[in-house]
């Protein structure tokens, strides 16, 4: 009834490669769109994304070069690595709710073209997360973040034309839940914890269909799935209390933007802003938060524009004047 | 996996050239979507598809057509099917047995669809030749058929599970 694997169809590979030719030319249309926007700066910037954000080359520039950890590992991925020396941690803080040190940001540029942020707390100059939470055992020490690129724009020709923006969802410590540094994570949040409870599951199900067809090369794989999700499940961290989770929304808004607010629930917090950090902003609020607030940036002109909702669908999206504002940024 | 959603819609259908209209659509709005897709594992990434290619293959059923929108956005051709192809993904799809069962389950559902599909689908007439015969226009004919494998799809998906675990990947 059934051909076998080795019994190919034609026709799959003739559509396959229809795909890649539309894949190369969605590509050179979107990078030839970047060229137009660099050179002319003539079109609205492209629309919701994300946060207030953006900055040019110019000063893009001046935020790399003298942070440089070069001794810390950089996350290995599709967003390539970090060149030395460039990542800077930026000079904007926000405190933490609870109190100790502050929350700060830290940007860096990949070999892949990707300008990243990262968040995590600082003390003594260096972007950390601390042994809180059950965090490092609650050593109540201040431990070193690696580079990782947690929210990446691109970075092409060496510009900066995109906006960086970020609502991430963090633990007290300064830790992301889904860190790579495993055990020393402390706690887990809600979404995470429930995709660890649930992953043998889902492998043991993978297994099983991959035996039903015969595919011994997709039921290897599931076996070390499996043994990967049980081991996940077996040193599953606790869940974390409310007070120890966090939401961090933070991001570059353009050296234009003069002073950028949160408001949540009534209550309001401002950031003033450098030009020479792009406009760098973070606030930290309590708890996992889907839609933290309404952020609001003010430029030089006296022009203020507003987000809402969630921050990766805006609404209502940024007007004209607005796109303008943070397309026309030196 | 390309493979086997492509004798999944051709078993559903009990037609090659229908079954490849809606397999090349549901890739090429899996393309088109591909940065909402959340997974990481092949399982889920099986998964994903196949609810994309359900929701096609519902369309085709409750509407009698096969809307291309997605290819038509990428500008993508619908891919030719030779008659290697053909021999080969009618052997897959099991369709000589499939016909034969359609055959026997065509009682149960109401004339003119019944009708439809039997020309259509045993008999193995073209689509302007079963409209000529009922008297009806190409596209009411397709609409027949459709609306009658849906009704016997409850036939179809029973027997299908026989090629959707087979050793096409």
């Amino acid at each position: 009834m059934s051909a076998g694997a080795h019994d190919e169809l034609r026709i799959v590979d003739a559509y396959w490669a229809q795909l890649r030719a539309v894949d190369a030319r969605l590509l050179r249309r979107a990078q030839a769109r970047t060229r137009r926007r660099q050179l002319g700066r003539t079109l609205a910037f492209a629309l919701l994304a994300l946060l207030l954000a953006a900055a040019a080359a110019v000063a893009a520039k001046a935020l790399f070069g003298d942070d440089a950890p070069r001794s810390f590992p950089s996350q290995d991925s599709t967003l390539g690595s970090v060149r030395p020396g460039e990542a800077r941690l930026l000079s904007v803080r926000r405190p933490d709710p609870d109190g100790g040190p502050p929350w700060g940001l830290r940007v860096s540029r990949t070999d892949r073209k990707q300008i990243c942020l990262q968040i995590g707390r600082v003390v003594d100059g260096r972007l950390v997360a601390m042994g809180v939470a059950g965090a490092f055992g609650n050593d109540g020490r201040a431990h070193a973040l690696p580079i990782e690129q947690l929210s990446c724009t691109s970075d092409v020709a060496g510009t900066l034309p995109a906006r960086i923006g970020m609502a991430e969802p963090i633990t007290r410590s300064g830790l992301i839940p889904s860190s790579r540094l495993g055990a020393n994570i402390g706690c887990v949040g809600p979404v995470e914890r429930r995709a660890i409870v649930l992953g043998p599951g889902s492998a043991r199900e993978y297994i099983r269909r991959a035996r039903a067809r015969g595919d011994a090369a997709a039921v290897a794989e599931g076996t070390r799935q499996l043994a990967s999700a049980e081991r996940r499940l077996r040193s599953l961290p606790p869940a974390c209390a409310k007070a120890d989770l966090r939401t961090v929304i933070a991001g570059i808004a353009g050296s234009n933007v003069v002073s950028v607010t949160l408001t949540d629930n009534g209550v309001e917090q401002r950031v003033t802003t450098k030009r020479s950090e792009d406009g760098a902003y973070v606030f930290v609020v309590l708890g996992h938060r889907a839609d933290p607030g309404t952020l609001t940036a003010r430029f030089r002109d006296g022009l203020t524009c507003s987000l809402g909702g969630s921050y990766l669908r805006p609404s209502p999206p940024p007007s004209p004047a607005c796109r303008r504002a943070f397309a026309r940024q030196p | 996996m390309a493979q086997s959603t492509l004798v999944f819609f051709t078993r559903r259908t009990a037609d090659p050239e229908i079954g490849r209209d809606l397999w090349a659509e549901t890739w090429a709005r899996a393309y088109e979507s591909r940065g909402r897709f959340r997974g990481s594992t092949r399982a889920e990434r099986e998964g994903w598809v196949m609810g994309i290619g359900r929701k096609v293959l519902a369309s085709y059923y409750k509407r009698g057509a096969v809307h291309r929108r997605a290819m038509g956005r990428l500008e993508l051709e619908r891919p030719s099917l030779g008659d290697a192809d053909l021999e080969r993904l009618e052997r897959a799809a099991g369709l000589g047995e499939l016909r034969d069962e359609l055959g026997r389950a065509l009682a149960d559902i109401p004339g003119p669809q019944q009708e439809a599909l039997r020309l259509r689908i045993v008999d193995g007439h073209s689509y302007p030749e079963v409209a000529r015969r009922m008297g009806v226009s190409e596209e009411a004919a397709r609409a027949r058929v459709s609306r009658g494998l849906r009704t016997l799809a409850g036939t179809v998906d029973i027997a299908a599970d026989d090629f959707e675990h087979g050793d096409w990947t």
